[in-house]
């Protein structure tokens, strides 16, 4: 399948500061990319050395299999772009913020802006000035200036941030129907975990400048740790009975048991029946599966313990 | 040529729609209409002259200049110029251009109020030879201050926003005020458009070759600087 983008070894520093430090990436056609960092992990430099906007260090970037280097016409036709917070000419409406766009892009107007907004359910504001967009609608117009050329690639940097999860949901379904639908490759960066292992076919995990793991969505499946979590109104008993009847059980949060043996995963309903037949009433039952949160602070090496629990606490809820 | 020609257009549409243009040219026609107590034309000319010569090329052209690059700072919207398929110097180009076409309006509508005006009020004194004598000499003053202006763009691209190009055309407003007038005035670009005006009135301090010279290298560099640092300069 073709590769739509390639970096070798880029390497992004300023002074004596390794940014970007000798990043590979290969993005395929298609493909949503989730390029996932905290604050400050490179994510934002990556993203600007593949747009042109900076110039790497060292090593190359590659879109379409050619070299990409500043002022190349015909690769920023094929590539749209968002940043974290989208901004536009604030005393504008959305309509004409999107006709300078697309007579900017050689496209027909109004043709293209109405397709657009249509597509983006922007139409009710066509005539909203972009100061008066709530942040939602705004990061809409944001897209739809990415979109509005029909980019065979796009580049969404953190681009969910601003969403409530009405939009979020809307946002994420447009991506992956451009994806699945149109063949458009979507490279997405946001520390949105959960977010992106809901879209993103590929997951790339950088920290402190370093890609330090690349998986596929299926693998992420795989790797990822189960466990059966149980809700009883007597926890010491039942903690009592999976113990005498060989589970490995360990209390959690919320007067809840936690089971992680593959066993009692995949067949909860003897774990059900079990209380049931000691009559211990059983409140609730459920497979939690271990959240990308998780996983990613496992990679980027933070340890196990309070400041990791509060942290991953804070990200699920 | 076409996406440099699309991306004049756009800039002459986005000054067109800025408060900033049309707040300066009513503060231009404001002032050129307190000056109606002249005794003829040629002294109401003469002082409208000035006041292009000085505060409304300074200022008034400096402020469009710092706006029109300025704005996509403080807008944040440069970014979205960078990745289209234009390539930067095209876009500074496209931007000098809207600049040069709008203060050109300016200085014609001004002109036109001027005239307007005058005879609304019966100004005596009135030639042909004089309305051609100033328009010319209002349109060379304003093509040095077009000049002078191009360095506002690179402080603008420098300094990411219009305040500190609007400081900067301030303080030169000063010196040309201060300075212009002495000795020093032969070697201050920002005062060769006044002692230009006066040139052609009694001259104290006469002008030199060099003082338009160094005007011309002023712009030349403003405006290649300008070129360069878009093309060169990692965007942040």
């Amino acid at each position: 399948m073709e590769e739509v983008i390639r970096t070798v070894n880029l390497t992004k520093q300023y002074g004596n500061k390794v940014i970007v430090d000798r990043v590979s990436i290969s993005v395929k056609k298609g493909e949503i990319y989730g390029f996932l960092g905290l604050n400050g992990a490179g994510k934002t430099t990556t993203i600007r050395a593949l747009l042109g906007m900076s110039k790497p260090s060292s090593g190359e970037v590659y879109l379409f299999g050619q070299r990409w280097a500043n002022g190349n016409p015909d690769l920023s036709r094929r590539v749209g772009y968002m940043v974290e917070v989208p901004y536009a000419y604030p005393n504008f409406t959305v309509r004409e913020n999107l006709n300078l766009m697309a007579r900017l892009r050689g496209l027909r107007v109004p043709r293209a802006v109405d397709d657009m907004m249509e597509q983006l359910k922007l139409t009710p504001y066509a005539n909203s000035k972009a100061k008066d967009l709530s942040l939602g609608n705004a990061q809409k117009l944001g897209l739809a200036k990415a979109l509005i050329h029909k980019p065979d690639v796009l580049i969404l940097d953190e681009p969910t941030n601003a969403l409530d999860p009405a939009g979020i949901v809307e946002i994420r379904e447009m991506l992956k129907a451009l994806a699945s639908q149109q063949g458009v490759t979507v490279f997405i960066s946001s520390h949105i975990l959960e977010e992106i292992s809901k879209m993103a076919s590929r997951i790339g995990i950088i920290h402190k400048g370093v890609l330090l793991e690349e998986l596929t969505a299926k693998d992420f499946e795989t790797i990822r740790r189960k466990q059966l979590m149980i809700g009883t109104k007597d926890v010491r008993k039942a903690q009592a009975i999976f113990s005498d009847a060989g589970y490995a059980v360990h209390p959690s949060a919320h007067n809840c048991l936690a089971l992680p043996d593959d066993h009692a995963v995949k067949n909860p309903e003897h774990i059900a029946r079990l209380l049931a037949d000691h009559e211990v009433p059983l409140t609730m039952l459920k497979i939690e599966e271990e959240n990308l949160e998780h996983y990613f602070l496992k990679v980027i090496g933070v340890k196990e313990g309070k400041r990791n629990e509060t942290l991953v606490d804070g990200l699920q809820h | 040529m076409r996406p440099l020609l699309t991306a004049y257009s756009i800039e002459v549409y986005k000054l067109r729609r800025s408060f900033v243009l049309w707040g300066t040219l009513a503060f231009i026609l404001f002032v050129i209409t307190l000056f109606l107590g002249q005794p003829d034309w040629t002294s109401f000319f003469e002082r409208t002259a000035f006041l292009y010569a000085s505060v409304f090329g300074l200022l008034g052209f400096g402020l469009l200049t710092s706006w029109t690059f300025g704005r996509e700072y403080a807008d944040r919207t440069l970014k979205d110029l960078l990745v289209l398929p234009i390539s930067r110097g095209k876009i500074a180009i496209a931007k000098y251009a809207a600049v040069i076409f709008w203060c050109l309006v300016m200085m014609l509508i001004s002109f036109a109020y001027a005239l307007v005006l005058g005879f609304a009020t019966g100004l005596p004194g009135f030639s042909f030879a004089i309305v051609q004598h100033y328009l010319f000499l209002i349109l060379i003053i304003g093509s040095l201050h077009l000049l002078l202006s191009a360095p506002l763009a690179l402080l603008a691209c420098i300094s990411r926003g219009y305040l500190v190009p609007i400081g900067f055309a301030f303080t030169t407003l000063m010196l040309a005020l201060a300075l212009g007038p002495t000795a020093i005035g032969t070697y201050l670009p920002w005062s060769v458009p006044a002692m230009h005006l006066k040139e052609n009135g009694v001259a104290f301090f006469p002008l030199a070759g060099i003082s338009y010279i160094l005007v011309f290298l002023i712009g030349l560099a403003g405006f290649i600087g300008t070129i360069k640092w878009l093309q060169n300069r990692e965007q942040r």
